[in-house]
């Protein structure tokens, strides 16, 4: 980053030189901030997509010829997001050494996918303005798919503390319960089944250890 | 060809026990069974049966598998015809006439056009399979580092032209896929790439957790959120079969199906449901009585059965002769092999024969069990649909957890499997097909690997020197082009015919 050697000292430096070094910056920077950005947390980056698509969403209220299609450029968005991403990380990837490796490096095949989205991307987008693509669905009960993904995230919380067998039984009584099963039988028989069945098919003849969980583990050992 | 026979002979071999049979007739049933219960494709189907097989023999989990794939393409028509709801996504097309003619009280002679069909059009897909695999293989072996990043490319580029009017979103997907696939340490320079420290991450996402999220959960998710607690159940039918000697007349279309439905399969992505479209648009064109179709004409039925099940044997064409999948179902099975250390493509010929021709032989078995057990258990298959949907739905939950636990072990798995499950809803919601990023992930490593051993040995410029190389990569750009191209001219022709 120092003036080169072939500028005399108190002379102006010349365009091309200047231009150079602009470049030499440009990319020192986009090292070191592709560097901090590989070492953030994930959730941290997850937050940061999500503060984006809302404000894609906010801005896309403001047409009402975008609005219907809201959920198909969120979702170009987001991939979008994605490859933009994974281009600034490809600056923090080591520089591969020796005339072969230099000629393709582990960002080249990241770069030429992003490059190939730009151009779909655009003409999905011309699509979506010129009315080609049906508008988003209505939506249908998002509390109860909201409900169904919660109940799957806590009972896999679970696992390692009531174990795989309890945890399912539990889901399964859960997910039938959301679903308005109201005969008794089946909401008793359906989940020991299954535990009956998995415990047989999977722990005793295919040989996957399911998780015990540390209750059970502290209690019986 | 002596060598097919004799090979064929030597695979048929390891299938003469009981076990094998079992493990046949087992993934035929589960296969009929799935593809009869509506919401669960031949993709979905098979990939929740794979978690059984991750300790048995690669060949009795191949046969087993192959018994499901087979099974389930049948199966999708028999609800597709009794309740007009087809059990798969190519089994609407056997709704178009099935479901007319179970109407007006042909359901058995609908039901046994959709099996005898199925039988025959698994048949000759097998048979195109044999002998067009094996010397498709042994070219397939000289080929170059750039013509398998050109391939590759070819079979990626054909999934969006076949995406039909939303070609843009499957060839997001497409990419979608392929970038999911970058993530891990990368092929050759053993670089860490976008794994922010998650040590699971290291070797990137396992397959099939992400294909049962995607095809399994997301469809679940789709399904929950448009549930009706009072559209529990479907109505029942009833019906009789009728004799041998009547389908005899429909060998000409069940023949011209069955080869058009191969020849569809073959091609990357595409897959049973336009190979069941485009033999039915066929039969339509050549009919004496092309006003019948949609009302209950047979040849309705035979075209999409037939297709769709001789699209099994072409999809596995480029699977083993490039470690291509030519439909999704196809792209389950290589993570299957993979898990068996079997690297699809057409060093499989020469490294693990025994399973490959094992296959070959455990198609037409799994054929010919299909005609008896469908014909046994007709009446039974229908009463799938008298499972509850909601015993059903947390079950397909449940199956989804432990099938993906199981590959590794992980609960990151599984938690990456019900993370493609809302990608998938969300995909399908938004009207992104899910079958290209499968594609896109499948087919990412071995274009990179390529691609980039290309490029060190040759540098850019392979890919405009090397002939077979450039045609392979203008093809690419015309199976996108083209039909583009095609659409505009058309609709500027009606425009102009429009005006006075």
């Amino acid at each position: 980053m120092s003036k080169p050697d072939s500028c005399p000292p108190g002379a102006a430096i010349p365009p091309l030189l200047l231009t150079n070094l602009l470049l030499e910056g440009s990319v020192w920077f986009l090292r070191q901030f592709a560097t901090y950005v590989s070492t953030m947390n994930v959730g941290v980056v997850f937050l940061v997509l999500v503060v984006f698509l809302l404000l894609i969403g906010f801005l896309l209220r403001r047409s009402a010829r975008l609005v219907p299609y809201t959920g198909q450029i969120l979702v170009l968005a987001s991939i979008l997001f994605m490859a933009a991403l994974f281009t600034l990380l490809t600056h923090s990837f080591p520089i591969a050494k020796g005339k072969m490796a230099a000629a393709t490096d582990a960002g080249s095949i990241v770069k030429l996918w992003s490059a190939l989205l730009v151009p779909i991307a655009i003409l999905t987008m011309i699509a979506i303005l010129k009315g080609k693509e049906d508008p988003d669905e209505p939506f249908g009960s998002l509390a109860r798919v909201g409900a169904v993904v919660a109940s799957v995230v806590i009972s896999l919380l679970l696992f390692n503390f009531i174990g795989y067998y309890i945890s399912s039984a539990l889901f399964i009584l859960a997910v039938m319960l959301l679903l308005q099963e109201r005969n008794k039988v089946l909401l008793a028989a359906i989940p020991l089944g299954w535990v009956v069945f998995t415990y047989l098919m999977f722990a005793r003849l295919l040989y996957v250890p399911l998780p015990v969980g540390s209750l059970f583990r502290g209690m019986f050992g | 060809m002596g060598d097919i026979f004799h090979n064929l002979y030597q695979g048929m071999l390891p299938l003469l026990g009981v076990t094998p049979m079992i493990f046949i007739i087992v993934g035929v049933i589960s296969g009929i069974m799935g593809g009869a219960i509506p919401g669960i494709s031949p993709s979905m189907a098979v990939a929740l049966l794979l978690p059984f097989t991750f300790s048995m023999e690669p060949t009795m989990a191949i046969i087993l598998l192959m018994g499901c794939y087979i099974g389930a393409n049948y199966g999708g028509s028999i609800t597709a015809v009794s309740i007009n709801t087809p059990g798969t996504p190519s089994a609407a097309v056997t709704a178009f006439d099935g479901y007319p003619m179970a109407k007006s009280g042909r359901a058995g002679e609908a039901m046994g056009i959709s099996l005898y069909a199925s039988v025959f059009g698994g048949i000759i897909g097998t048979l195109i399979l044999i002998f067009f695999s094996v010397p498709l293989a042994k070219v397939a072996l000289k080929f170059w580092p750039s013509e398998y990043f050109a391939l590759c490319v070819l079979g990626l580029t054909t999934v969006a032209t076949l995406g039909g009017t939303h070609w843009q979103k499957a060839l997001v997907s497409v990419l979608f896929g392929l970038m999911l696939n970058t993530i891990g340490f990368d092929p050759i320079l053993g670089v860490s790439r976008f794994t922010f420290q998650i040590t699971n991450m290291f070797d990137g996402f396992s397959l099939i957790p992400v294909l049962i999220g995607l095809f399994a959960l997301g469809e679940v998710f789709s399904n929950i959120e448009n549930y009706d607690p009072k559209e529990q159940k479907f109505e029942k039918i009833s019906y009789q079969w009728p004799p041998v000697k009547y389908y005899w007349k429909l060998r000409g279309s069940m023949l011209r199906s069955s080869v058009l439905g191969t020849i569809v399969g073959i091609f990357p992505g595409a897959g049973g449901t336009i190979a069941s479209f485009l033999a039915y648009d066929m039969e339509k064109r050549m009919s004496k009585h092309p006003e019948q179709f949609g009302k209950g004409a047979p040849e309705g039925v035979v075209a999409a059965e037939a297709a769709n099940s001789a699209s099994v044997g072409g999809a596995m064409v480029p699977l083993l002769t490039l470690g291509i999948p030519g439909s999704s179902t196809a792209a389950v099975l290589i993570g299957a092999l993979m898990i068996h250390d079997l690297q699809p493509g057409p060093e499989l010929f020469v490294k693990a024969p025994e399973v490959v021709y094992g296959m070959f032989v455990s198609m037409f078995i799994a054929n010919a069990f299909m005609l008896f057990i469908g014909l046994w258990g007709s009446k039974l298959w229908v009463r799938v649909t008298d499972l509850r949907k909601s015993i059903l739905y947390p079950l397909i939950f449940t199956f989804s957890i432990v099938g993906s636990y199981a590959v590794n072990n992980s609960l990151f798995d599984v938690g990456v499997c019900i993370a493609f499950g809302v990608v998938g809803w969300l995909f399908k919601r938004y009207g992104y097909p899910a079958a290209p990023i499968v594609l896109g992930l499948v087919l990412g490593r071995i274009a990179e690997m390529n691609f980039r051993q290309a490029v060190m040995v040759s540098g850019y410029r392979v890919f405009y020197t090397r002939p077979l190389t450039l045609i392979l990569l203008i093809i690419s750009v015309a199976a996108v082009a083209l039909p583009i191209v095609q659409k505009r001219v058309i609709t500027k022709r009606r425009e102009q015919e429009a005006q006075p």
